[in-house]
């Protein structure tokens, strides 16, 4: 006990050295060049010389062509279409006082909890099913384009609405007072104060979304049919054992999808949202409390109808499952469950991993990020790095850092999905923190030093006991993150079967499979992730 | 038991010179204000001397020892910022407790010193509350108290007031003075009240632009500005533009906007050379009839405000120049209306002069 | 004619009591100022006129017309926010625009409106700049402009100087005064800063705990504060307990722990052997080498001195041990008084001011907090 302390002491005064301190940050930027940001852009590089075997394929090459520039479609619209539904669900939330928008608020996360997987099939299965809408007016929606639109609207709505959430609710309503103040209504203030205030934050939603629709993968190749997009091309090039369209596409879109996000975030800041004219009339005629009701009613249908039971509607053959014996089967580990089981076991221990590491390694350039400690150039590339591995479509990351990992022989399989799983995951602990900390004042950090307290003693008393909350959300989001991810770990993996791989060969009927199994398996995965987010949040407000 | 010197200290933020050459010494317990208004340098100052920011040249000496490189928490000089940082997930007592913890106090010698602390600062009955169930007063004190169980013997305080109300504010500085005087302490207390600076501190300095202007007891910087800033900072002054007519062994006459003159008791200036002549406004007297005196100008009255203590008359001469006068108000000149003839008067000796300012009376007047 | 009137106004935020049954004429034309410590609801009336707030009950009528139901849009008001709230993606012209904008003014005149308001403001050079690009005092102009070019003729202020310098500050609330009576407005300015509201104000209003404790003309609350809490509040005083001992005329004996005080006690209704507070301002305390006078004389030490540029702050204790604050005026030269001289000081009867003792104790009547 005694040595623990002196221990502690130690590391404690050796906290105080700048030349320790320096050691520590240089190391996790290391960290973060070697392991995150570099990892993705080498491996695909290491195989370029593939590619021209598909300039010689003119077909390939078209399909290769087409897939990209509809990913890019896709997003553009997608993005566009969930800003405009989103924004006025973000305002019923922020600024609702009924209580039942509490249950709205959870209810816009659905989409976001339930792993792409099952959120494909679920998709798949609700717009085929007699309650669709589209149905009853006598619409078949097969498997393909217009499908893969409702998936990503449903998919990228909540990221949209928990953005714009955020930004509503630490804006200034006094903005809004003013304005008022001065004869606008509503309608009037919304368009041309709140909203051109909020620019920075809607930017950053539009990107948000647009990321998520150019990435995602496991859940769209279950709606695709014959549709390619980018990560699609991707996967169907990886079954065909054709590596070298599989490397064109991944290297295309990486360096797209850098440019395209660079790109808007420089314009983003120097566009100014026009004003234009006002028409007293017309918008006082919006703003009236008729007007806004009808919107409220289109808003929340659109969100059942299109987010809310697309999502939730896989649970309805889970009931059929119970009663005709597959959860016994499952329970017992029978045939192909006991391969189910393993999965989950493995999906999880990998998640535990990846998201300690990140934790431990995404701390410290999260402080570097919030502090700007590396002067204002520096912290602009930092956290451009630290943006690299979710502006990248998944797929293609994935088989990016296959390549790379692969490279290094002594590496087991399961260590190269681990290693792929913290570059995912990565980003989302380190925004996380990095906003959190900045919510807390410098002054306070500098406050304590001058009483006396060492570099650990602040991080420790102060840093931690103040951003608890984040650092265990951020650790549950990278946890559900790396057991819901499928893209990247298809494009990885070769033996080894986390769950939701193991679950989309089970869809795809590579192993057979009843929909009951399938509906199960999901259920399964679906409900161990929102037990642990229980748990967690249970621990974080006990120990509050 | 620090006396502070600063040697030739200089900053910089990118193009921005934030402190330039700054040298002074602060006496072991004394309490020194630093006056000025914002961006003139004074808390990247304070943040300086507490090593928060590394200055770019000069040197910084806590009883003579060099700090250069002493880090922040082994100064042992606390720093309380405007919002007090007060740390929001620990109680007042804990709060207090934080310094001698850090230091390796024991838990119950240290929390039986901070109960000690509070009392003083008449917040025991406070030790378990949060911070944000606490008034604004009653924050600051904590600040304060959480500095003086450190052990710390220097207290930098950047506006240490400026986040209370106006009347609150009067009450608390001289409880401020009280407390460091009690605790054998040294203070270098930031602030832009010019008030608030001269009742307090035992010395003050006057900031601008990351330069020293003046630093000196509250008394020698009134009665004898070095600049036509430090007048305009400290007090409340007026200014006439004018060019020196005479000048013989007594004083000089001055020769105003529109031909009138002025005698002044300064020798220093040399006919046709262009000067600033600085009356503190309490200093003018003000008449409802005109009189027959030295230095007696006439006018018309264009604004009378109650400040309480005095009401302040302005009055627009006839040469066009504006004046200001403060006068108790139990004078008989309440009868005045705005629009009646006044004259005003003030003796020689009451003037300052000094040289006009290269570029103009109005840019020497701003704090950037 | 009145331009504003609140009856009976009442602001419950959950159990805590905002605003108690207020009422409240304003003149048309009138600089009335709101002070009172924080928490006083000083800032919860102001939001309530201009429609920020609802109320819990009550009434206001702005011109006569009652717009206690009228959303903060219509009532015409200008409103000028504490935090100055520039919209930050406008620029100066657009700030000051947006009022006659959103009323679907016609694009020249709205440009001839703001030109107009730029000048009066001499904001002219600024028209082009973003609000981030402004000092403190050209962001609150243009705050101030923003407000009045939607032609409101009443001006509400929230603490619109509490973000400033001091210096500046002292400086813009001339201005202000200047602009509200050039142009006939009505203003209702709520501070925290008592010299602030004496020296712009036709009337303060002083309120405590939810309440008006006082209304009148800087002047007669400065002077004659018929209530203990503005004494403290409106300038610095001393207080004295005693007890009244014989009353002639408008004249009080009061009884300070033995020592007799003369005291002018117009309009004050206590009775012999009743407890008092004694008040008396700083600058009414009057101290001499000799004793020129016995009445209301004690004899003292100084035990501190502070300067404060027109004035110099003495602090003393009498032989009593009480002590007292006394503040010279320096409309001369400096006098020659420092620390540990003995001194005679003499309280003017006229301005000790004679109140019943507060029910809820001194302490409890006199906290600022």
């Amino acid at each position: 006990m005694k040595e623990s302390k002196s221990i502690g002491e130690a590391i404690n005064r050796l906290s105080g050295s700048p030349i320790a301190r320096k050691i520590l940050y240089s190391f996790a930027v290391f960290y973060l060049i070697a392991f995150i940001l570099l990892p993705p852009l080498l491996g695909i590089s290491f195989k370029l010389d593939l590619i021209d075997q598909v300039f010689r394929d003119e077909i390939l090459l078209n399909r290769a062509k087409s897939a990209i520039m509809w990913s890019f479609t896709i997003a553009f619209i997608i993005a566009i279409l969930d800003l405009i539904a989103g924004i006025p669900m973000a305002w019923i939330i922020a600024r609702g006082k009924s209580n039942l928008i509490n249950i709205l608020d959870a209810f816009v996360d659905i989409p976001f909890v339930i792993p792409t997987v099952a959120l494909g099939f679920s998709t798949l299965l609700f717009w085929n099913s007699n309650y669709s809408p589209l149905k009853f007016l006598g619409v078949n929606v097969s498997p393909g384009f217009f499908l893969i639109l409702l998936l990503h609207f449903a998919f990228s709505f909540p990221v949209i609405v928990r953005v714009m959430v955020g930004e509503l609710l630490t804006y200034k309503d006094v903005y809004e007072n003013a304005a008022k103040s001065l004869g606008a209504k509503s309608f009037t203030v919304a368009r041309t104060v709140t909203l051109p205030i909020l620019k920075p934050g809607l930017v950053a939603a539009f990107l948000l979304a647009f990321a998520r629709s150019l990435s995602e993968t496991g859940a769209t190749m279950i709606v695709a049919g014959a549709f390619e997009n980018g990560p699609i091309f991707i996967k169907n090039a990886k079954d065909a054992g054709l590596e070298g369209p599989m490397v064109l596409v991944s290297f295309i879109l990486i360096i797209a999808s850098i440019t395209v996000f660079g790109i808007i975030r420089i314009l983003g800041t120097k566009f100014r949202i026009p004003i234009g004219n006002v028409y007293p009339d017309f918008e006082a005629l919006l703003s009236k409390s008729i007007s806004v009701k009808i919107r409220n009613v289109l808003t929340i249908t659109i969100f059942i109808f299109l987010v809310f039971i697309p999502s939730i509607f896989i649970t309805s053959p889970v009931l059929g499952a119970i009663s005709d014996g597959t959860l016994v089967k499952a329970i017992s580990g029978e045939g192909i469950w006991s391969s189910f089981w393993n999965s989950m076991i493995l999906s999880y221990t990998i998640g535990i991993i990846a998201t300690l590491i990140n934790v431990i390694t995404g701390f410290p350039v999260a402080i570097l990020i919030a502090r700007k400690r590396l002067g204002h150039i520096g912290s602009i590339l930092l956290e451009a790095a630290v943006n690299v591995p979710i502006v990248v479509p998944s797929v293609a990351l994935g088989v990016s850092l296959g390549f790379f990992w692969r490279t290094f022989s002594f590496l087991s399989e399961f260590w190269i999905i681990i290693f792929a799983h913290t570059t995912i995951t990565y980003t989302y602990f380190v925004q996380a923190m990095a906003a959190a900390i900045e919510g807390i004042p410098e002054e306070m950090e500098e406050t304590a030093r001058t009483l006396g307290s060492k570099a650990l003693g602040v991080f420790k008393n102060i840093i931690v006991p103040l951003t608890k909350y984040s650092i265990f959300s951020g650790a549950i989001l990278m946890f559900t993150r790396s057991v819901d991810e499928t893209g990247a770990t298809t494009a990885v993996s070769q033996k080894l079967q986390t769950a939701p791989v193991l679950l989309v060969n089970w869809i795809k009927g590579i192993v057979p499979a009843t929909t009951s199994d399938i509906a199960l398996g999901i259920s399964f995965l679906v409900l161990t992730s929102f037990i642990s987010l229980l748990v967690l949040r249970l621990v974080v407000y006990r120990r509050r | 038991m620090p006396a502070i010197q600063l040697r030739d200290v200089s900053k910089r933020f990118g193009d921005t010179r934030a402190l330039e050459s700054i040298s002074f010494d602060v006496k072991d317990g004394e309490y020194l204000c630093i006056l000025g208004s914002t961006g003139s340098g004074k808390t990247t100052l304070l943040r300086t001397i507490s090593g928060i920011i590394k200055p770019d040249q000069g040197e910084i000496l806590y009883d003579n020892k060099n700090m250069k490189d002493v880090a922040v928490e082994d100064r042992n000089a606390v720093y309380v910022p405007q919002t007090y940082a007060l740390f929001p997930h620990l109680t007042v007592i804990e709060n207090v407790c934080f310094g001698p913890i850090s230091k390796g106090v024991d838990l119950n010698e240290a929390k039986n010193r901070a109960l000690q602390i509070l009392k003083l600062v008449k917040l025991d009955k406070r030790a378990n509350s949060y911070p944000n169930e606490l008034s604004g007063g009653m924050q600051q004190r904590v600040a304060l108290a959480r500095g003086i169980a450190s052990n710390t013997k220097l207290l930098l305080l950047d506006e240490p007031l400026g986040a209370l109300d106006a009347r609150l504010r009067l009450e608390l500085r001289v409880e401020l003075k009280k407390i460091a005087q009690e605790n054998g302490l040294t203070v270098i207390h930031v602030t832009h009240d010019q008030e608030e600076a001269m009742s307090i501190g035992d010395r003050i300095m006057i900031l601008r632009k990351g330069r020293i202007q003046q630093i000196g007891t509250p008394l020698h910087v009134y009665l004898s500005p070095q600049n036509i800033f430090v007048a305009n900072f400290i007090g409340n002054t007026n200014f006439i533009e004018g060019t020196i007519l005479k000048r013989n062994t007594r004083g000089s006459s001055i020769r105003i906007r529109g031909g009138y003159q002025i005698m002044v008791d300064d020798t220093s200036h040399v006919a046709e050379e262009p000067v600033v002549t600085a009356i503190r406004e309490e200093k003018i007297k003000l008449f409802d009839h005109p009189i027959e005196a030295k230095n007696t100008l006439s006018g018309d009255l264009i604004g009378a405000n109650f400040l309480g203590t005095f009401i302040r008359y302005e009055v627009k001469l006839d040469n066009g120049d504006i004046l200001a006068a403060l006068h108790p108000p139990n004078s008989d000149l309440t009868k005045l209306r705005l629009g009646d003839r006044v004259a005003i008067s003030f003796e020689t000796f009451h003037t300052k002069i000094f040289d006009y300012p290269v570029l103009g009376l109005k840019r020497e007047l701003e704090a950037y | 004619m009145t331009k504003v009137r609140v009856v009976s106004l009442t602001k419950n935020y959950g159990d805590i009591k905002a605003l108690k049954q207020v009422n409240l004429e304003v003149e048309e034309r009138e600089y009335l100022s709101i002070i009172g410590p924080s928490g006083c609801g000083k800032t919860t009336l102001i939001k309530l006129i201009g429609g920020i707030v609802a109320p819990s009950s009550g009434e206001i009528y702005i011109d006569e017309q009652n717009v206690t139901d009228t959303p903060i849009e219509d009532r015409n008001t200008g409103y000028v926010f504490q935090e100055i709230a520039l919209f930050p993606h406008l620029k100066v012209n657009e700030n000051v625009g947006y009022g006659p904008l959103v009323k679907g003014e016609d694009r020249e005149v709205n440009r001839r409106q703001v030109r107009e308001m730029l000048d009066l403001l001499s904001l002219e050079d600024q028209a082009s700049f973003f609000p981030v690009e402004l000092s403190g005092g050209a962001k609150q102009k243009t705050a101030i402009g923003r407000a009045l070019a939607s032609g409101s003729k009443l001006l509400l202020l929230d603490e619109p100087l509490g973000m400033l310098d001091l210096k500046i500050r002292n400086e813009l609330r001339y201005e202000l005064r200047k602009l509200v009576k050039d142009l006939n407005l009505t203003a209702i300015h709520v501070t925290h800063d008592q010299e602030e509201a004496m020296s712009i104000s036709d009337r303060v209003v002083i309120m405590k705990a939810g309440e008006i404790v006082e209304v009148g003309t800087p002047r007669k609350l400065y002077i004659h504060p018929s209530k203990i809490f503005t004494a403290k509040f409106l300038g610095e005083a001393n207080f004295l307990e005693g007890k009244v001992e014989k009353i002639e005329g408008n004249y009080y004996q009061v009884n300070v722990s033995g020592n007799k005080l003369i005291a002018l006690g117009e309009g004050a209704v206590l009775k012999e052997n009743e407890k008092c507070v004694l008040a008396i301002r700083p600058e009414y305390v009057k101290l001499n080498k000799k004793k020129l006078n016995e009445i209301n004389t004690w004899s003292c030490y100084v035990i501190n001195v502070s300067f404060i540029g027109s004035t110099i702050l003495y602090n003393i204790i009498t032989d009593t041990g009480k002590k007292l604050t006394t503040k010279y005026i320096l409309t001369e030269n400096e006098p020659d008084i420092s620390v540990g001289d003995k001194l005679y000081a003499t309280l003017s009867s006229e301005h000790l001011l004679i109140y019943d003792y507060p029910h809820e104790g001194l302490d409890k009547a006199l906290d600022l907090e």
